[in-house]
């Protein structure tokens, strides 16, 4: 909230939420009118919602805005059409030099993109975020091979068994799920192991952030979803050639 | 029940074209007990293979009761087996992991039959095998003619119209491979259909007729008078 019709100078300030906590004033309203202490003399005219203007990684903090006249930068933050900066430049040196006037031409006007700063922010998080993309992939491709080579050798030692069990009346499907049953028992027990030691990784990265988001069971179990298409698939091509099969030509050599 | 209209298999791989069937035609009668003799290699395997649906001819066509069978694919062809056709083979091709009594209970599973039906089919079946004292066995903990009691106990389990068996004593002494052959003799009485292919002429002869294969032809045909035996 602001008193607004005031004019501004250098002992009427406006405090954002935090702040009010912080000079222990009693609520919001309250500290609207006293001034901050006894040498100072300033007086709070207004106070803003918090709001984030530095990383999530760091809790807000108390902010004291005051007017300051004279030579020196200043910095707002603007709603801009970002298809014409040059109108905009031009604009802007206008509408400092309406509240500057003294300044002539000595103003100047320098600007970056708010996306840009916050972007700049989480540089790290996001290469961090890459690098987990890539090795992940190295990982679950990793991991498909090593399946798909069990999965053969299993495979061609269960063609006999495969063969027989078609002979005396099993469908492709009961062979399909006798199979990958076997798969399914030992990813289960991984995730069993998998699930809480990442649940526990993610949570205690997301603790370096005053600000985040609680991680959902949701993607805990997409991640077992994905994680099974992908075994499934990769186990489904020697599967379904072993199943296919005519049985007399795993019989014959025996 | 089995007519048979030109069969011909051919085996081929990148190199060499092989004739194992050369437009083979026969057929097999309800009850029939027939015998499919022949040299080491000359097609009779193959032809069990292909009357079994365990293999596709490569032409020809083949009728089971009067319906045209020879272009079923392969969930067709198994669909088609299930319950009817009981397979014996020469090296038993029991699961080794299973033991006597899943062994049997296997073609029932697939059929789907519920579970008391399951176990009292079983219980028959290792009663007329007399393998009941040893169902909680494991195939290799049996011998030769024990491991072929089991095989035949679980090919007639589901009650087929048709036993097929390839070369059932091929792999048991003179006496276990009497004892196979009583049993399948047994089965063709009460009523089975069955098809034999073996080298053993003595066993050859316990069956009503003898097909005589050569290079993937027929060559001869022979009745035999008797239909019982001793032992």
């Amino acid at each position: 909230m602001v008193l607004f019709g005031q004019e501004m100078n250098f002992n009427r300030i406006i405090l954002n939420e935090t702040a009010v906590k912080a000079f222990k004033l009693t609520d919001p309203i309250g500290a609207i009118g006293h001034g901050l202490d006894s040498q100072f003399k300033q007086e709070v005219i207004g106070v803003v919602e918090d709001f984030h203007f530095s990383s999530l990684k760091e809790k807000i903090q108390p902010i004291v805005f005051f007017f300051r006249k004279g030579k020196g930068s200043y910095s707002m933050i603007i709603h801009v059409n970002p298809s014409n900066l040059s109108a905009v430049n031009q604009h802007m040196k206008e509408t400092g030099l309406f509240f500057f006037p003294e300044m002539e031409e000595d103003i100047k006007v320098e600007y970056n993109f708010l996306e840009e700063s916050y972007d700049a922010q989480y540089n790290s998080e996001e290469r961090l975020g890459e690098l987990f993309v890539y090795f992940t992939l190295l990982a679950v491709f990793i991991a498909s091979l090593g399946l798909y080579g069990l999965s053969s050798y299993s495979i061609s030692k269960r063609t006999r068994e495969i063969a027989i069990r078609k002979a005396n009346g099993a469908l492709i499907p009961e062979i399909f799920i006798m199979v990958i049953k076997n798969y399914l028992v030992w990813i289960s027990l991984a995730f069993i192991v998998a699930l809480p030691v990442g649940y526990w990784l993610m949570n205690r990265w997301l603790q370096e952030f005053a600000y985040h988001i609680q991680v959902s069971w949701l993607s805990l179990v997409e991640a077992c979803l994905i994680t099974l298409v992908v075994a499934i698939l990769t186990v489904l091509y020697q599967t379904l050639r072993a199943a296919l099969a005519k049985p007399a030509q795993a019989l014959k050599y025996e | 029940m089995v007519r048979a209209e030109n069969i011909v298999k051919i085996f081929r791989t990148e190199e060499v074209e092989t004739l194992a069937l050369n437009a083979i035609s026969f057929s097999v009668e309800k009850g029939e007990f027939l015998a499919i003799m022949g040299p080491s290699g000359c097609g009779k395997s193959t032809l069990l293979n292909v009357i079994g649906l365990l293999d596709s001819p490569t032409k020809g066509r083949l009728f089971y009761n009067g319906t045209d069978v020879s272009g079923f694919g392969e969930m067709q062809q198994t669909r088609f087996r299930k319950g009817k056709i009981g397979f014996v083979f020469q090296s038993f091709n029991l699961i080794n992991e299973l033991n006597v009594y899943d062994n049997i209970e296997l073609p029932l599973l697939y059929l789907r039959i519920p579970a008391t039906e399951r176990s009292n089919r079983v219980k028959e079946v290792l009663n007329k095998m007399q393998m009941e004292h040893r169902e909680r066995h494991y195939p290799q903990q049996l011998s030769g003619g024990q491991q072929q009691r089991v095989a035949v106990g679980r090919a007639i389990v589901a009650n087929p119209q048709l036993i097929l068996a390839d070369e059932p004593t091929g792999n048991l002494d003179s006496e276990n491979g009497l004892e196979v052959m009583k049993i399948l003799s047994d089965l063709n009485q009460e009523g089975t259909t069955i098809v034999m292919v073996t080298h053993a002429q003595e066993y050859a002869e316990m069956a009503g007729r003898i097909i005589h294969l050569l290079d993937g032809n027929i060559i001869s045909q022979d009745y035999m008078q008797h239909t019982s035996m001793t032992t």
